[in-house]
Parts: structure tokens; C-alpha cells; sequence
């Protein structure tokens, strides 16, 4: 995919997030629903700007489920502090 | 060996992603704790500024993919050329920052949980905006002397999009979570 393309698509998503704002939805809706967006957002830069498709197969496979644990372990860590 | 410098950016990119990670799950966690979270930003200008600094640094990160994909092709004068375009964006997401710190400051005091917040993660990810700016520069003089290799640029190229995947999370977070009702 060409690189405007790519960007015209992210420009078009951070639009589509300021338009959420203006609707004023229940916090946690809105929060799952930024969240949703901006992992794709991510996703779009890492994949084509970032050539994570040129990645060797091995190394994605090592690499990202462990960065994945280590933010999903943050999660729990964070809901143990506040008790 | 080739992709070494790609292989150690990328992990410092992870790592640095633990930390950018970590700032925002604790600012959820308050954000969702604190029904009377407060919501300094109005749609206009606040949220419409904020919008332009992000469509400034995701055209950046365009100009980036240039510089790598000239780099690539050979054209080195090219790839200095939408190196420092990439180093203008980068110091236009700067300067439209700091404007907006100062209005914000009339209103929003550092020391309560909302300011220390704010200012801490888009202060840190600035930082990091102001490094990548004398990144790319040290990158643009390298490259139009002949010293540099594709590889180089394609690595600075990796950090820059870090800093615009980072702001991907924190615009949307920090920013339209506290929309004046």
C-alpha cells in the first residue's frame, strides 16, 4: 500500500476519534472504544512505516507475545495497587 | 551481519514501550477511580489544536518513510532533503506543545493528580520528540557527508514512528478522555 494512502487512512481515524468526543459517551465505552482505534492506529504505522511485514517469522513470534505479557501483567499489577 | 542496528532498535522500542505503557495504564486506572476527573479541554480550540499537532507528527512520519525509501534508492541528497523535513515537522509538534502548555498552565496547576499527569507523559513523549529531532539531525549530516548507510536511516526511521505510535495512544487518552462535557 502506498505511504499516502496509509497515512490518509490514520488521519482519517484520529478524525473519527475527536468525533467520538463530541458524542460524550459512558467513560469506559468511550476508553474501550479509543483503545480499539488507537491499537489500530499502532497497528498501521508498525506494519507499514515501521516494515514489521519484512520482519523474520521467528523473531515476531518471540518478541510480541512477550511484549503483550509484559503489558497484560502491568494490567493486573496496577488493580493489585489499588486495593 | 546485517540488521543488527534494526534487531537493538527495536529493542529499545519495547522497552521503551513498557514504560510509555505503564504511565498510561496507571492514568486509566485514575481516570476511571475519579468520577470528578477534570475535563480542562473545549472542542475548540483545545481539542482542534491538539488534532493539528497530530496530524503534524503523522506527516512526519510520512516524510520519514520518504527519506528511508530515497535512501534506499541510492539518492542521498533526497534523503537529507526529507530527512530535515521530517526534523521541521518534528520541531512544529514542538512548538505547537509548548504554545499549548502555556495556555494550559493558566488553568491547569502541575501539582494536582490531573497536571502532574498530563505534563509527566506529554512532557516525557516531548522529550522524546526533542531527541528524535537531534537524532535525525546527527542522521542528516552523516548521510549528506556519505557516512551513512540505509540501514541507519531505516533505524532512525523505526525510532521516529515509535514516537508517533506513542502519540497515537496518548492523544486519544489523555486528551479526549477529559473533553469539557
Amino acid at each position: 500500500m502506498k505511504p499516502v494512502v496509509v497515512w490518509a487512512g490514520l488521519v482519517a481515524l484520529t478524525l473519527v476519534e475527536v468525533a467520538l468526543a463530541w458524542v460524550h459517551t459512558a467513560p469506559v465505552l468511550m476508553l474501550g472504544l479509543l483503545i480499539l482505534l488507537s491499537v489500530g492506529k499502532a497497528a498501521m504505522i508498525a506494519w507499514w512505516f515501521m516494515h514489521l511485514r519484512s520482519f523474520r517469522p521467528r523473531l515476531l513470534v518471540w518478541l510480541f507475545p512477550m511484549l503483550l505479557l509484559c503489558i497484560g501483567l502491568l494490567f493486573v499489577l496496577v488493580r493489585d495497587g489499588g486495593r | 551481519m546485517t540488521g543488527h542496528k534494526r534487531l537493538g532498535m527495536w529493542l529499545f522500542v519495547m522497552s521503551d514501550v513498557l514504560t510509555f505503557a505503564t504511565l498510561l495504564i496507571v492514568y486509566m486506572a485514575l481516570r476511571l477511580g475519579n468520577p470528578d476527573w477534570p475535563r480542562p479541554f473545549t472542542l475548540s480550540p483545545a481539542i482542534l489544536f491538539a488534532t493539528g499537532m497530530t496530524i503534524v507528527l503523522l506527516a512526519s512520519s510520512l516524510t520519514m518513510v520518504w527519506a528511508v525509501a530515497a535512501m534506499e534508492a541510492g539518492d542521498r541528497r533526497g534523503a537529507v532533503r526529507w530527512l530535515v523535513a521530517t526534523m521541521a515537522g518534528g520541531l512544529g509538534f514542538i512548538g505547537l506543545h509548548l504554545t499549548e502548555w502555556r495556555h494550559l498552565l493558566e488553568t491547569v496547576s502541575p501539582g494536582t493528580i490531573f497536571g502532574s499527569v498530563f505534563f509527566g507523559i506529554t512532557g516525557l513523549h516531548m522529550a522524546h520528540v526533542a531527541a528524535g529531532v537531534i537524532y535525525l539531525g546527527v542522521l542528516a549530516v552523516g548521510v549528506g557527508r556519505g557516512k551513512f548507510a540505509a540501514e541507519d536511516v531505516e533505524t532512525g526511521g523505526l525510532y521516529w514512528h515509535f514516537v508517533d505510535v506513542v502519540w497515537m495512544f496518548v492523544f486519544p487518552l489523555i486528551y479526549l478522555m477529559a473533553v469539557k462535557p
